[in-house]
């Protein structure tokens, strides 16, 4: 569904998808909802511009050894024709584990968990083909690689999710708690990582958002930080925290509920432009400061709790993607209900 | 005196294939297996014994069968005919519904004709990587057929504006000819000007991430950890979007 959504509306010309090793009904499912999706950008049908290569689970091993590394080659054609190309492997645990059925036959020493010792190097021989390049006919283009890892159990540091942890650039880390509290995407932020935050703070600031980096920086932060006090809120309860945590508390709550979540299936919110994005965090975190600044004047922390935080919470979804006029309205009316609190 | 023996398999356990006689082949060469010919590719090499990973099933493989070297690596097929297509790992077309998924026995590229329109003139001097001509294909993107990697020079031969066979040659650059599909090995990347910093981000739409996630820098490969609890994520087909970090 994530994987499906990025193909849906990623800024991308060229999609390479390589189902290895995933169940037949899994793959046919993604084949008729991929021939069915319209591509939201020309209005043709998504499947014109993407390249499916599939090895199911019970199709021969070996060439799901080798399909990641035909997908990446086709992703690479289409970018040396001067295109932007995605290729979304699905999933290289599977992949990894065809390789240690071979080497189990071929009587390689296992090394961890059984995988070849070769394992690292294959998995970097994948990742290290994504990139931004100057082609030979010196156009701009690039590859992103977008691999799913299926750790067994859950366990990171098991081989595949560690390796590939030290190879790739970025993980959005999916979580089963999120996913049982609705919360979707399920993507974890204490998880997730980037390292690439910094270059791209730069990009941003070069094309007309300079707070992009500062902005991210507060978000991750309030999180965090919301993290920490929800487990204490949990033992103590809300009521016996200070104000200001409970402030926190609630920027934890705004920023999850109005930002964090998406719904594929609105119109408004299954695809949202950066400007759209920025508007919404600056929405909710002036409204926390606005509620910091009520604590500080001697407001009670419940009373800010009580208020209709509708109007901030359903931005996301009432407001139109690219537009960032109405969050903006809706920022102005909260800051005002919060202002008038004595 | 010993007679040479044409090369024969004497080992099979599931997709790893002995063979023994196979002089003049290198580690990730491609040859044919048994009568079928099923594709297997050179990981071992050791004296005359060679090892070898076959890409289909080996069912009804057997001591002794022939086998030959094809004398190339395990390369994909690149054209016009991928978008829109669906392909086995080795990017060999799979047929179409219901039973798509189900590799037939000819997997041969289906004949197809594709308009060529040129875009450069006879006579002229290319690069490598430059745009030879263009192929219209159905999603409206345009399809480029490039000077291959390692040629350059005079454009010798062009063929004229029409309809051609997806193998026809359309082009000929110093010597080399060149047709609207290339082969290419899969195992090796495809060369470059220059490889730039990873600093654009790959705005996914998917909304909410694209500001707190710096993830999915166009350059360098995201990785989504789907672990198990992912799949909740997939039979639930309702919400998704994106986030954070």
């Amino acid at each position: 569904m994530l994987l499906q959504q990025i193909a849906k509306w990623c800024a991308a010309e060229v999609i390479v998808y390589v189902g290895c090793g995933e169940r037949g009904n899994e793959m046919a499912d993604v084949l008729a909802e991929l021939s069915e999706l319209a591509d939201p950008r020309t209005g043709r049908r998504l499947a014109e511009r993407t390249v499916i290569i599939a090895n199911t689970s019970n199709m021969p091993m070996m060439a799901r050894e080798a399909s990641i590394y035909t997908g990446v080659t086709v992703a690479e054609y289409f970018r040396d024709m001067g295109y932007d190309a995605v290729v979304i492997a699905d999933s290289t645990s599977r992949w990894a584990e065809a390789l240690r059925e071979f080497a189990s036959r071929s009587g390689a020493l296992p090394a961890e968990e059984g995988y070849p010792a070769s394992l690292p190097s294959a998995l970097a021989a994948f990742y290290e083909r994504a990139g931004r390049v100057t082609t030979l006919g010196g156009r701009p283009a690039s590859v992103t690689i977008i691999g799913a890892v299926s750790p067994p159990g859950g366990d990171t540091t098991e081989p595949v999710t560690a390796h590939t942890q030290r190879f790739v650039r970025g993980v959005w880390s999916l979580d089963r708690e999120l996913a049982y509290a609705r919360h979707y995407p399920a993507v974890a932020w204490a998880g997730s990582f980037s390292r690439d935050a910094e270059g791209l703070g730069q990009w941003y600031a070069r094309h007309g958002d300079p707070e992009w980096g500062r902005r991210r920086a507060r978000v991750t932060s309030v999180l965090a930080e919301a993290d920490r006090l929800g487990d204490l809120a949990a033992l103590v309860g809300t009521g016996s925290l200070p104000g200001h945590e409970r402030v926190v508390l609630l920027a934890g709550r705004l920023l999850r509920e109005g930002v964090l979540q998406q719904n594929a299936l609105s119109a408004n919110d299954a695809h949202c432009t950066a400007a759209k994005t920025a508007a919404l965090i600056d929405a909710v975190l002036s409204v926390v400061d606005a509620c910091e600044e009520a604590v500080r004047r001697g407001v009670i922390a419940s009373e800010i709790e009580e208020l209709d935080f509708a109007p901030l919470l359903r931005a996301a979804d009432e407001t139109p993607p690219d537009g960032a006029d109405g969050v903006l309205a809706r920022q102005e009316q909260m800051l005002d209900l919060v202002r008038g609190l004595r | 005196m010993e007679i040479p023996l044409s090369p024969r398999l004497v080992r099979v356990n599931g997709p790893l294939l002995e063979i023994e006689g196979l002089a003049d082949v290198a580690i990730s060469e491609l040859v044919a297996l048994g009568v079928p010919g099923i594709p297997g590719e050179v990981v071992a090499i050791r004296g005359t014994t060679v090892t070898v990973q076959a890409y289909e099933y080996t069912g009804g493989m057997a001591a002794g069968d022939p086998v030959a070297a094809l004398g190339h690596p395990l390369s994909a097929r690149l054209g016009p005919h991928l978008l829109g297509g669906v392909f086995d790992g080795l990017l060999r077309p799979l047929s179409g519904a219901p039973t798509w998924l189900v590799p037939t026995g000819d997997r041969r590229d289906q004949p197809s004709t594709w308009t060529w329109q040129p875009r450069v003139t006879e006579g002229e001097t290319v690069s490598e990587g430059a745009v030879l001509g263009t192929v219209p294909v159905s999603n409206g993107l345009e399809f480029r057929v490039l000077v291959p990697p390692g040629t350059s020079g005079r454009v010798e031969w062009l063929a004229p504006n029409g309809t051609h066979g997806i193998q026809d040659e359309v082009a000929a650059v110093s010597g080399v000819p060149v047709s609207l599909t290339t082969d290419w090995p899969v195992r090796r990347a495809r060369p470059v000007r220059e490889r730039l910093k990873s600093d654009e981000p790959l705005l996914t739409g998917s909304g909410f991430w694209t500001p707190c996630s710096p993830s999915r820098a166009v350059a360098p490969p995201p990785s989504r950890e789907a672990s198990a609890p992912a799949r909740p994520c997939s039979f639930s087909r309702s919400p998704s979007g994106a986030q954070p970090r």
